[in-house]
């Protein structure tokens, strides 16, 4: 008998010792640990009314771009990408901003936003691509709403009890977060590993698209003086142009990404945008 | 006998805990359909094709991959391609696609209303709250009416080869 429970406990420290952690199981309990969530239809309907809001205030603060052909091809090129992605619940929305300001912006729930002043720098659809996957990423990975714990049905969550609230005090409240996400935003101010992470996720659902996912760092590359001339709000936590820049060409390469293969457009990214010029 | 008997019953839970830890995540396809390659690169080859909904098993992630099991075949998938739940319907808060789109703001009361009352805030709310004030309703009407088929996406990605 003592010879089974010797044998028995033998059998239990090999258990353990073996592939039950192991470094790879270690790494896949953690990232499951991380990545495994429970999602219901009604966070999303809360991620898109939520994001509905912000988009209104960002199309408040800049006028919409009077152009359906080159708003129609934005869409179209959006369009390619979101199919790339792991969002089908929800229906992207594509918009041209109509300021020279050099930019582009992402809502919750799927409302992206480019602006004229970035699209005149651009020099190819995958430079394009790029920065709208850039954006479709911020979505993708549900950036705005961890940070702001939006949740349709959980009732200990921070917005369902403020966008579910009855009274007056709740709907400002809701009203403060949308000001939060709005400021966040605007201000470029996510966190450093959030933009770092958007930028790689340019990078996947780029080259998943068929799209040359360095466009993203050419263009980066390209704007870097002049957005550098203004300091972004939060320099300490905001990664620089040229760490994402960095990052990008590793990702690409790291990826075994054969960029010459992949799609640029130039012709049909020319013609598309010449009304703008 | 005891004293053995005791040790075991310790060992049992880590025992448990560590099986538990080295089971399989399960993901899910989101997209329409994805490619599953032989190594985690794009520079690999296509060892075969999942469409959306499917379940396959995560073995490991390695960057921006992961090392699946789908058939008794092992391969790497991309980890923006699936998640660790079934596909969810398309949601929106907007008017249904069959509805007419007409040029004013107040146009889709009806329909944005009823989804967000549900949320408890009506457009009257938030006028009331002053949110509908800083925000630009019609033009977000008009954004989300441009919507593109996925027949025209065919077309455009084709055309840009």
């Amino acid at each position: 008998m003592n010879r089974l429970y010797l044998s028995l406990t033998i059998s239990a420290l090999l258990l353990i010792s073996g592939p039950g952690i192991s470094q790879a199981a270690k790494d896949n309990w953690r990232n499951r640990a991380s990545t495994e969530e429970v999602v219901t239809p009604n966070d999303i309907v809360a991620e898109i009314t939520f994001g509905r809001e912000i988009a209104a205030r960002i199309l408040a603060r800049h006028k919409a771009y009077e152009n359906p052909a080159l708003i129609k091809y934005i869409s179209l090129v959006g369009a390619t990408l979101v199919q790339s992605t792991n969002r089908p619940e929800l229906e992207f929305h594509f918009m041209v901003l109509d300021t020279d300001e050099i930019n582009a912006y992402a809502a919750p729930g799927g409302y992206i936003f480019i602006t004229k002043g970035a699209l005149k720098l651009m020099k190819d659809e995958a430079e394009l691509a790029g920065v709208i996957a850039h954006e479709v990423g911020h979505v993708t990975e549900k950036h705005v709403v961890k940070e702001l714990k939006i949740k349709g049905t959980d009732d200990s969550s921070d917005l369902a009890r403020l966008a579910g609230g009855s009274s007056g005090a709740a709907r400002a409240a809701f009203g403060q977060a949308v000001e939060q996400g709005l400021e966040l935003i605007f201000k470029d101010d996510y966190k450093k590993d959030d933009e770092l992470q958007a930028d790689k996720t340019s990078v996947t659902i780029s080259a998943l698209s068929g799209y040359d996912p360095s466009g993203l760092a050419r263009y980066l590359n390209r704007i870097k003086p002049m957005k550098e001339k203004v300091p972004a709000p939060s320099d300490s936590t905001h990664p620089t142009f040229d760490s994402r820049i960095s990052q990008i060409n590793d990702a690409v390469k790291k990826d075994g990404i054969q960029t010459g293969a992949l799609a640029k457009n130039n012709n049909r990214f020319a013609d598309a945008t010449k009304s703008m010029k | 006998m005891k004293k053995q008997f005791l040790i075991f019953m310790i060992f049992l839970p880590a025992i448990l805990f560590a099986k538990l830890a080295s089971a399989d995540t399960l993901y899910y396809v989101q997209s329409n359909n994805a490619n599953i390659r032989a190594e985690p690169s794009f520079g690999s080859r296509v060892i075969a094709k999942i469409a959306k909904g499917q379940k396959v098993a995560g073995i490991s992630k390695q960057g921006s991959w992961i090392k699946i099991n789908v058939d008794g075949k092992e391969g790497y998938i991309s980890s923006l391609l699936v998640s660790t739940h079934p596909p969810i319907e398309k949601q929106s808060v907007t008017k249904t696609d069959e509805e007419e789109v007409k040029p004013t703001a107040r146009r889709r009361a009806s329909s944005f209303t009823s989804a967000a009352a549900a949320r408890g805030l009506t457009d009257e709310e938030k006028k009331r709250e002053g949110i509908e004030e800083s925000g630009d309703y019609k033009a977000l009407d008009k954004m989300e009416s441009l919507k593109v088929t996925p027949a025209e996406v065919t077309k455009f990605k084709e055309t840009g080869k």
